[in-house]
């Protein structure tokens, strides 16, 4: 497939948003971000944005600050210029209850059980009430049910991976953020937490924000896509991604036609921004 | 394959003991060891026996356990407790570092005669100088406890927005108990070696007191009979921690 034939986006993510009418759940401006007085930037007036319910992935090479860039989202650095919008607010430097948080470690609790490990949020903001129903469901969705009083160290590490979304989940955070999610794990386990990933997001109506630097990953997965170059993180790209495919079945995704195509323009990409 | 060569070490362990002690004991009973300097098992026995027929036994052991004991509670616990505590200041750690590291250098056989001056020759002063042996190795290590716990588990934890006292409490506490319970065990020694020291300068009764007239007197049975109960003490207080330890482990504890 010619890659003119390819949804890509206007470079500039200002001027994109313009055509489209969802809200933006989440919108950064011009962020940078340096380390110490005299460091090096590490990122570079970086803006982007995100609709709800929308899928956007970041994709570039190492260094290019995809996990600094991830924290500043998070609400867990301040940056040393720019903004961050959460359902417009400002929520620069602080964490937002409509963000959720997902890392390739799953940081469970090894003396809590699998259960209290996903009743954290509710039990650090004194709600535990409210989700003790709910939290049995999340149980059977995500096929920890009979698992429930055991702990991580009692579980395989795609099993600990769920408990750690189910965790992010509970508290319906608008926005999901996740680094690197599934970088530890093995590709046909990869390939499933991914598919299932898809459909807990489609169904709960979330939007994601998704860090990686695995191509395919971000291709099966995204409805946007933005690409980082290094040394400064800069965005030097932005895709639209419309594979020809409903399923949430990554398997099946992976072999839409347009695939291969917009794989190969983001690899060209990322390989451009590491030169 | 494992077990195998745990037992062995331990068939060989007890082999050893029993060729240790059988050696000493024959080499006494057929004069090849000097009893004057050295006893013998069956001596240090027969003492121990008397002992607590006479009731000194209970009662020396009795002294020197409850000021170990309460000299361990304030300092080993307390120690622990303040270097926890110190995770919610930076400022305040960083402060008091040098200090801390200077009264952690003090021999306690160097201060112990000026302890007993100010706190008296009672069961007090003998567990300020118990206490004073512990505090600062359980305070430095659960300090770094804390300092050690994994800087994504605090992120997850701000990423939740928890208070400061929520991170101390459920994670904080928590995941330095690794480091606590090292210096738990390792303070064991140090409070009994405390409240030794303590009855060393000035006591009417305790092990270390039993030990101190026995060496004034010659009587290397004595004294001996004294480290050995010395032993035991330590082997019981360390069955004591392992068992805190494994229910610990258990995890049910947060």
């Amino acid at each position: 497939m010619p890659a003119n034939t390819l949804d890509a986006v206007d470079s500039s993510p200002e001027m994109s948003s313009n055509s489209d009418e969802r809200n933006k759940v989440l919108e950064v401006f011009s962020v940078s971000m340096s380390y110490g007085d005299d460091g090096p930037e590490v990122l570079h007036d970086v803006s982007f944005h995100a609709y709800e319910q929308e899928f956007i992935t970041f994709v570039g090479p190492s260094g290019c600050g995809k996990s600094t860039l991830f924290n500043i989202v998070a609400g867990l650095l301040q940056p040393t210029a720019g903004s961050v919008v959460v359902d417009y607010k400002e929520t620069t430097g602080e964490p937002s209850k409509n963000i959720g948080y997902v890392l390739q470690k799953d940081l469970l609790l090894p003396w809590r059980t699998i259960r209290k490990n996903v009743m954290l949020g509710p039990e650090l903001s004194h709600s535990t009430k409210t989700y003790e129903n709910k939290v049995e469901a999340l149980f059977d969705t995500y096929h920890l049910h009979g698992y429930e009083q055991s702990y991580p160290d009692q579980l395989s590490g795609g099993m600990r991976q769920r408990a750690a979304l189910m965790r992010a989940m509970l508290m319906e955070p608008e926005i999901l953020l996740m680094d690197e999610a599934y970088k530890a794990l093995d590709y046909p386990l990869k390939i499933e937490l991914e598919s299932e990933l898809l459909e807990h997001v489609k169904t709960a109506k979330q939007t994601v924000i998704f860090v990686t630097h695995d191509i395919e990953e971000a291709v099966t997965l995204s409805d946007r896509v933005y690409i980082l170059k290094s040394h400064p993180g800069e965005i030097v790209d932005e895709l639209k991604i419309n594979l020809s495919c409903d399923s949430n079945n990554i398997n099946e995704r992976r072999l839409s036609p347009e695939f291969n195509t917009y794989y190969e323009r983001i690899w060209k990409t990322v390989e451009r921004g590491t030169k | 394959m494992n077990r195998k060569r745990a037992t062995g070490i331990l068939t060989l362990q007890i082999a050893i003991l029993i060729l240790f002690l059988g050696g000493w004991e024959l080499g006494a009973r057929y004069g090849l060891i000097n009893t004057f300097l050295f006893s013998s098992p069956s001596n240090i026995v027969t003492i121990l026996i008397a002992q607590f027929h006479r009731g000194t036994l209970m009662l020396n052991v009795q002294v020197t356990a409850y000021e170990t004991l309460v000299g361990y509670l304030v300092g080993a616990i307390g120690g622990s407790a303040l270097g926890l505590l110190l995770w919610f200041s930076r400022f305040v750690a960083d402060l008091t570092k040098p200090f801390i590291a200077a009264l952690g250098s003090i021999p306690v056989l160097a201060v112990a005669p000026m302890l007993i001056i100010w706190f008296g020759t009672g069961f007090r002063s003998k567990v300020v100088v118990a206490a004073f042996s512990c505090i600062v190795v359980a305070l430095i290590n659960a300090y770094q406890g804390t300092e050690k716990v994994d800087k994504d588990q605090l992120e997850l934890f701000r990423s939740f927005r928890a208070t400061k006292f929520q991170t101390f409490r459920k994670l904080i506490i928590p995941a330095s108990t690794p480091w606590l319970m090292v210096s738990l065990k390792l303070n064991v020694g140090f409070a009994l070696v405390g409240a030794i020291v303590g009855e060393f300068i000035s006591a009417n009764a305790g092990v270390g007191h039993m030990i101190v007239v026995a060496g004034a007197s010659f009587e290397i049975g004595e004294v001996l009979a004294g480290i050995v109960l010395v032993m035991l003490m330590v082997l019981v207080f360390n069955m004591v921690i392992a068992l805190i330890d494994r229910i610990l482990k258990h995890r049910h504890f947060t």
